[in-house]
């Protein structure tokens, strides 16, 4: 028996076994969401998988030529039970009381309706990070399958499992939480292999581009370097397509409040309107982001609401929707492994983002369709916001309205999420003007109370919205 | 870098250690029921990353049966090309050479066997590049998971 395969054989069966009693410990003291326990029980079979690999590993007689690469093996595992052993902390933390609980409910309710599957399972964790994000499944599920072709049992990702990040001190938010929808959208965009599809027709579409210009044959440059570009114009074309369509779905979804929580979180909003054009390694520039979003909600028929309750942002909205592609408005921030040759460079980029324009046909086509049929927040919103205003501007959860008549309605979390953020930017002092307080407590800190107050009322209505739904 | 290089980078990993044991039981006369599988899909990779000219390999970029997906994974064959003498395009038609041999029944056993040795050794090689890849990928890894 080898003692290098040992050493490490065994150190990463204790670093298992410590995962598999911490995920005994943690699950025993907690209650989680059904699609929280789901994943947790994938964290377990995964560990035992790797746990008995490595077990088997350690007994066998390996032959010398094959040392190396057992150690490498080991080496990988290792990388693999580092992520298992993230997940599991966060996975962990994230028990029902620990996660913005309403929310993820109605968005695991949606996405099933959506996807007019029961099979559905997106999982809301706690990050240690202060931002919002999905994580890229397609990899780990990618990986999963490396990893069972060498690891007998190790289990694959479920098909339907999206697993959505939020900032763990944001547990008790609801509005600035409105940007989950977008993290909901990289999961449609994932699941519905638009991204292959995007890929396969960029990858037409470049080669066509090289060939008239002679690209590559004008940096004789040796082989290898048009798979290199070629990868270059995919990862950044595909990774910008992913967060465009999760952009449109969130408009689409949830309407106004997505972009209003977006910019709550960003604080954008600069004077200088020549900022912000640039497209980066993750993301298209910001004004082209906001371009979509004012084309997508002028689309929802939000333009006179939005001039109505935020004019500045309207505003905002409107001038970044003048901006075009076409007359140069925006330019790419990395560089293409081109030799630094910037001529080429120009040609190259000028290329990408016209392609992009012809990707957002596509992605917009699939957002149609996804939503064919699909109720728009805009309808519920119109016969509702008054009456979840008002209830607000009371101190009263706005789960069941009643309008002048007597008419009873129980407004969409959609509409709560929207009216909220309304009332949220613009009414607030209405609600402070009518709470009496002691004489101490300072105007800022009384705010403050109230604002995290508003959220909770906003929770529970969309919790209420949920339970009144089972009712009927 | 991101989660898509580092995973690329390991994926490409276990291959090649998939390769190395294979190549190794064939030479040794054990079964090697994977050999024809494993030597197709490595064939499409190399000829994948003779991207344009070799643009009929049916793989797209992201596809779970895609290999070289991202520059981690190809900067791993650049450095085992550097040590080498000759183009690319040779070495890497040399490459496939030995993978079209090793399958082919009617050659004598021994030339099937030499090939399944160089094979081998190049992918022992080449899986340790990407393993030191998927390494710095890791040190780098504070945004890994991140997809904002």
């Amino acid at each position: 028996m080898n003692q290098q395969i040992q050493n490490e054989g065994f150190s990463l069966l204790r670093l298992c076994a410590d995962l598999e009693d911490f995920l005994i410990n943690g699950r025993s003291k907690n209650t989680y969401l059904k699609e929280t326990d789901e994943f947790l029980n994938y964290i377990k079979s995964s560990l035992a998988a790797v746990n008995n690999h490595i077990r088997k590993m350690i007994a066998s007689d390996i032959k010398d030529e094959l040392i190396k690469s057992k150690l490498r093996e080991l080496g990988e595992i290792r990388k693999v039970i580092s992520w298992l052993y993230i997940f599991t902390k966060q996975t962990i933390d994230s028990d029902s009381l620990s996660i913005p609980f309403s929310l993820a409910t109605f968005i695991n309710s949606l996405t099933r309706k959506l996807q007019n599957s029961e099979e559905v399972s997106l999982v809301v964790l706690s990050t240690g990070n202060l931002n919002y994000y999905k994580l890229h499944l397609l990899d780990f599920r990618n990986l999963a399958d490396s990893l069972s072709t060498c690891i007998e049992n190790y289990p694959l990702l479920k098909k339907d499992l999206g697993i959505l990040m939020f900032p763990y001190c944001a547990v008790r938010e609801v509005l600035m939480n409105c940007s989950l929808f977008h993290e909901m959208g990289h999961y449609f965009y994932e699941n519905s292999k638009i991204g292959i599809k995007i890929a396969a027709r960029i990858e037409n579409d470049f080669f066509n581009f090289i060939n008239k210009t002679q690209m590559v044959a004008k940096l004789n440059l040796p082989l290898v370097t048009g798979k290199d570009l070629l990868v270059y114009v995919c990862q950044l074309l595909r990774t910008w397509a992913d967060e465009i369509f999760a952009d449109i779905f969130a408009i689409r979804i949830l309407g106004p409040a997505f972009h209003l929580a977006y910019l709550e979180i960003e604080q954008l909003l600069p004077i200088n309107i020549g900022e912000n054009r640039s497209f980066s390694n993750t993301h298209p520039a910001d004004y082209f982001r906001f371009n979509m979003h004012a084309k997508w909600l002028n689309e929802g028929g939000w333009d006179n609401i939005l001039e109505e309750h935020v004019p500045e942002v309207y505003e905002k909205l409107k001038e970044c929707r003048k901006l075009q592609i076409n007359h140069k408005d925006f330019r790419i921030s990395c560089k293409p492994p081109l030799e630094n040759n910037l001529d080429l460079e120009k040609e190259l980029h000028e290329w990408m983002l016209e392609e992009f324009e012809e990707v957002i046909i596509e992605i917009e086509k699939q957002i149609h369709e996804l939503f064919t049929n699909f109720e728009k927040p805009f309808d519920d919103f119109v016969n509702n916001d008054k009456l979840v205003r008002e209830y607000l501007t009371h101190g009263v959860i706005p789960s069941t309205v009643y309008n002048d008549n007597g008419e009873k309605f129980t407004p969409c979390p959609t509409t709560i999420l929207n009216s909220g953020f309304f009332f949220y930017l613009n009414e607030m002092q209405r609600l402070l003007r009518m709470i009496v307080t002691k004489k101490e407590i300072n105007e800022i800190d009384k705010r403050m109370h109230w604002e995290k107050r508003l959220n909770e009322w906003l929770g529970k209505a969309i919790e209420d919205w949920q339970i009144l739904g089972e009712k009927h | 870098m991101g989660i898509e290089e580092m995973v690329g980078a390991m994926r490409l990993t276990f291959f090649c250690n998939k390769c190395v044991e294979i190549f190794y039981r064939f030479r040794i006369g054990q079964e090697a029921k994977e050999l024809k599988q494993i030597c197709e899909m490595a064939t499409l990779a190399f000829k994948s990353l003779k991207w344009p000219q070799e643009r009929d390999v049916n793989v797209t970029i992201g596809q779970s049966a895609a290999l070289f997906n991202t520059n981690e994974e190809i900067e791993s064959f650049k450095i085992m090309m550097a040590t080498r003498t000759g183009t690319p395009e040779k070495y890497l038609n040399e490459i496939i050479d030995w993978l079209s041999i090793v399958q082919m029944e009617e050659k004598p056993m021994e030339e099937r066997k030499s090939n399944a040795e160089k094979l081998q050794g190049f992918f022992d090689t080449l899986g340790d590049h990407s393993f030191y890849a998927s390494r710095e990928c890791q040190r780098d890894a504070d945004f890994v998971l991140y997809r904002g």
